[in-house]
């Protein structure tokens, strides 16, 4: 596994919210759904540079929407996670998967 | 915008462009749409207020994050395959931690970690850069506004100069003189100002007109909006008339509808075209105020004479003349013409304005320049409490620095690194204080009517940023270079060894924190000294005593127009019937009509000449001012004064009848004293166009005294006053006076319909009630005192925040030198009596120069305040003993936790 594709700990966050969220997944809604599972506040300032750079891994895909007078006139954008994202986030789980193998046992002992 | 987003659909609060920029470019517009969906979520759900409160924490937070994350992801380096392997190799030799990058980072992860101070640092810097920015745009937009004109500089009144007057009017033959003889201008034209009366369609109304020159408005570079100027042929007195519009005009009685180019409306009942409408702005508001149309000004052959001064004179100077030369020229002419014209010209001067100097007088740059001054004392405040502040972070940071220092960092990269923290925090709260600036300065300008430039004028410009920036570097140079050079200057070996926490300060620190500590009293008493002043001033006004009661009074103005009301009588027979009518209106108990309602100060309508039985040869020496007044018989009922002496005047008091007047008790005090005034003789010799009569003066007899009413300037006598009947003296406007047992404003429409009952051709306008006189005439002086006590309020807390930090702060760092002496034995009292007592001498150091200053400033104000008796005594001691009891807190409340701890305690917390 190389160094780049190494998810950071709010990379990792952010790029499974994208996945639960499905095509749903925007900037209020990946908001809400990280606050709601992790009881963690984020801010939209935060999610977003970790967006660009999911994409610029090629991890995630975005696309701009169509703009809303609710949103002051300006679009939505949309972002949906790729095989490539999908294949990094099963690396992670895996790695982590194997750090963590036999961690009861161990606390157990 | 906050708070007013109920009433339309909801709509997210306007940002700043320039907050904006702390976003990326590509983020930008996302985040920004994410919020505002949330904030229209949250508005539905809640209040707007919430959600805006909401809506800024979120912008704010997030541009924070933004930058924190994007630092964050740089400084792994991991942005893309390439860069990976490239950076190692382009950063060869050179020290990541010696960036600028670096420092910026360091420092706002060193702000994070306590927050509480770099908000409150923030917070009073941007009040302090704020404040500054605002009256800088006030100033700036103050200098800009001839810019609105062509080549400004080139453009001149020429005004005549009589006597006092050093604006006079000249007559047509002074201009025809003058154009012909002065060749330092290129041009030069004329304009009055008339009223009219526009008829037709809807009701009647009078109107603000300038008559100019057709070569005016080319001159000063000013053209239509729509359809066109009238120009050189509408001077033809064969061409049919015609009128330009202002805009504002052209909106609020035309509802801006365009067919009316090339429509006729009727003007003092005579056929206008309209031909264009003048742009919507405020050009036209400086030179003209409240112009409603203009139209050309044609010289009346039998109005070219020398008498009679009715015109004001623009021109363009020549390429290259300067106004002194100009000057010189138009001495010269009216030298020449006082000699051929000795009987109109002999005292007549000319002077020639440059238009910055009559837009931006100098009083008006005086105000200015010492309310920059203010300002700036207040950012000295903020500046002086930031950099104790850092001083005493400095000092808990000893350690810090001095294992940088011994790693081998340069003294120069330590001062760099703290300086650093300094910009952060004074561009962060220039950030602010330009938001605060703008929205104060908008705010403070839709609440003064008469400022020459519309608050949707102040916005973002260059000038104005640089300004920013460079106070905030200054503030930034101010508050952090001494505390970092001092932080820089430890002792290696002994903060180490000592474990870093600051022992009893250095010298040199104590020195610098002594002096900022003066420095702060010095500069917050005068300031807010002068904030209470002015304030109370305005105070002191809102309680004057008019001599009458103000409340259930309405007030509405009458305009006759003049080509229907010629003749005396029947604006005579008008106002009767018209008061008639009113005083029938269920609810009114009691109506009148009168030239004139005294709300105000010194106010009285008309001026003039006075010429006393017996005494006519005095008149030249004697040119107090004295009003005249025209009232109808009720007049005084109404108002509710007394006649003191004599009767007040009857329907018998007709025109036919001898001519009478009623005089006030200061007019008998000066003329009469001791004496009773009833059936003494005076001629009131007031202008005629103002009185609305052209009789020769007669004299008339004093058949009553009433008693004064009307407040003056504290310690003047109320003015002399001379009132004459409507029956004997018609003007051609007047006040209709109600007294009404109801709320007068509901009795409104009833006066108005009075007035159509009577004549469907008379305007009437400006209905007001007493109180709304009063609110109408206080409204500017009240913006003011709100300014001021803004500003004096912000001033004193933050004094007296910085105080009692400082104080505090320097105490408690005492405690070990405290226990050591509690040891050896020293009395407790005694020594919390040192340790308050140098304190207490700064402070009294501290005060005395400040209301020395202050003492200095007052010299140099006085001449131009209001003079009204302000208690300033009473507010001296109030400031003393206020700051005094900060600093005598501030010093016995860390020195006696210092001193009630056990001593071997003490002597531990090191």
């Amino acid at each position: 596994m190389s160094k780049r594709d190494y998810l950071g700990d709010f990379e990792q966050v952010v790029l499974l919210t994208v996945m639960r969220l499905g095509p749903d997944a925007y900037g209020v809604s990946i908001k809400q759904e990280i606050e709601q599972r992790t009881h963690r506040k984020v801010s939209l300032g935060a999610i977003y540079p970790t967006l660009d750079r999911l994409e610029a891994k090629g991890l995630v895909a975005s696309r701009v929407g169509v703009p809303t007078a609710e949103r002051g006139g300006r679009a939505k954008r949309h972002f949906e996670i790729n095989s490539a994202g999908l294949a990094a986030l099963r690396r992670s789980h895996a790695m982590l998967a194997a750090l963590w193998d036999g961690f009861e046992q161990e606390v157990a002992s | 915008m906050i708070g007013k987003s109920g009433r339309r659909a909801i709509k997210a609060p306007w940002v700043p462009a320039f907050l904006l920029y702390a976003l990326p470019h590509s983020h930008r517009s996302h985040i920004l749409g994410d919020i505002a969906e949330q904030y229209t979520l949250i508005a539905r759900n809640r209040t707007s207020r919430v959600a805006a409160a909401w809506f800024w924490k979120e912008l704010i937070t997030s541009i924070f994050a933004n930058v924190i994350t994007r630092l964050r992801y740089r400084v792994r380096g991991t942005s893309g395959p390439s860069g990976n392997q490239q950076q190692p190799q382009s950063n060869r030799g050179r020290n990541p931690f010696d960036g600028f990058g670096y420092d910026l980072r360091f420092a706002v992860r060193g702000l994070m970690k306590s927050p509480t101070f770099a908000i409150g640092a923030v917070v009073m810097l941007a009040l302090g850069i704020g404040v500054n920015t605002a009256i800088f745009s006030m100033n700036a937009g103050m200098l800009r506004i001839v810019e609105r004109f062509h080549q400004p500089d080139q453009l001149v009144f020429v005004w005549g100069v009589e006597d006092r007057w050093t604006r006079s009017a000249v007559s047509a033959q002074d201009y025809l003189h003058w154009r012909e003889q002065a060749d330092a201008f290129q041009e030069m034209g004329l304009y009055r100002t008339v009223a009219r009366y526009v008829t037709g369609e809807r009701e009647p109304q009078r109107v603000r007109a300038v008559q100019t020159s057709a070569n005016l408005l080319p001159m000063l570079g000013l053209d239509a909006e729509r359809g066109r100027i009238h120009g050189v042929v509408d001077e033809d007195p064969a061409a049919p008339a015609v009128v330009v519009l202002t805009h504002r005009f052209w909106q609020e009685r035309y509802g801006g509808d365009p067919s009316l180019l090339g429509r006729t409306i009727r003007l003092n009942d005579e056929p206008y075209t309209v031909v264009g409408v003048l742009p919507a702005k405020v050009e036209f508001e400086i030179l003209w105020h409240d112009t409603d149309l203009l139209i050309p000004l044609i010289l009346d052959p039998t109005e070219l004479n020398w008498e009679d001064r009715y015109y004001r004179v623009i021109a363009r100077m020549a390429e290259g003349t300067s106004a002194e030369q100009a000057q010189a020229q138009m001495t010269a002419i009216a030298a020449r013409l006082a000699e051929a014209q000795p009987e109109t010209n002999a005292e007549f001067g000319a002077r020639v304005e440059q238009f910055a100097d009559r837009f931006y007088s100098a009083d008006d740059r005086l105000a200015m320049a010492s309310l920059l001054l203010a300002v700036f004392a207040v950012l000295l405040i903020a500046c002086v409490n930031l950099a104790n502040l850092l001083l005493a972070k400095g000092t808990a940071r000893q350690s810090e620095v001095a294992i940088r220092l011994a790693v081998g960092a340069s003294r120069g990269r330590v001062v760099r690194q703290l300086l650093t923290e300094s910009l952060l925090l004074s561009f962060t709260g220039g950030a602010f204080g330009i938001v605060l600036g703008i929205w104060g300065l908008r705010l403070l300008l839709s609440s003064l009517p008469s400022t020459p430039f519309l608050p949707e004028e102040v916005g973002l410009d260059p000038v104005l940023l640089a300004y920013t920036f460079l106070i905030s570097v200054g503030a930034a140079l101010a508050f952090g270079l001494t505390p970092a050079l001092l932080a820089s200057r430890v002792s290696l070996s002994e903060s180490i060894k000592e474990g870093g926490a600051g022992k009893s300060a250095s010298r040199s620190r104590k020195r610098f924190r002594n002096g900022i500590m003066v420095a702060q009293l010095a500069l917050t008493v005068p300031l807010v000294l002068s904030c209470v002043v002015g304030y109370r001033q305005v105070q002191t006004l809102g309680s004057l005593d008019f001599g009458f009661a103000t409340e259930g009074m309405l007030v509405a103005q009458v305009d006759l127009p003049p080509y229907r009301f010629e003749h005396a009588v029947d604006r005579t027979e008008f106002y009767d019937a018209v008061v008639a009518e009113v005083s029938n209106i269920p609810g009114v108990t009691a109506a009148a009509a009168g030239m004139n309602v005294p709300i105000g100060i010194g106010h009285r309508s008309v001026y003039g000449p006075l010429v006393i039985e017996g005494r006519e040869a005095e008149e030249g020496a004697e040119r107090g001012p004295r009003g005249f007044e025209v009232v109808s018989p009720e007049y005084f009922e109404t108002i509710g004064v007394p006649i003191a002496r004599g009767r007040a005047f009857t329907a018998a008091d007709g025109p036919g009848d001898p001519a009478v007047a009623i005089v006030n008790e200061a007019l008998v005090r000066r003329y009469w004293p001791g004496q009773d005034a009833v059936g003494k003789r005076l001629i009131p010799d007031p202008p005629s166009e103002n009185w609305g009569q052209q009789d020769t003066p007669e004299f008339v007899t004093v058949v009553g005294v009433v008693a004064d009413f009307g407040a003056t300037f504290y310690g003047d006598p109320p003015n002399p006053a001379v009132y004459m009947s409507h029956l004997q003296q018609a003007p051609y406007d007047i006040k209709l006076i109600a007294r009404t047992a109801a709320d007068p404003l509901s009795l409104a429409p009833a006066l108005r319909a009075a007035v159509t009952r009577t004549d469907a051709g008379v305007p009437l306008s400006q209905i007001r009630t007493g109180p709304a006189l009063i609110d109408d005439w206080l409204q500017e002086s009240r913006t003011v005192a709100a300014t001021l006590g803004v500003l004096g309020l912000l001033a004193l807390g933050m004094a007296m925040l910085g105080l009692y930090g400082m104080v505090a702060y320097s105490v408690a760092q005492r405690t070990f030198e405290l226990g050591v002496r509690m040891v050896l034995g020293a009395d407790i009292r005694a020594i919390r009596w040192t340790v308050m007592r140098s304190f207490v001498t700064l402070a009294g150091a501290g005060v005395l120069i400040g209301l020395v200053v202050s003492g200095i400033g007052g010299l140099i104000v006085r001449s131009q305040l209001v003079m009204l008796r302000i208690p300033i005594f009473s507010t001296v001691v109030g400031l003393i003993v206020l700051l005094g009891g900060v600093v005598l807190l501030a010093s016995y409340l860390p020195a006696r936790r210092a001193t009630s701890i056990e001593p071997v305690q003490a002597l531990r917390c090191e």
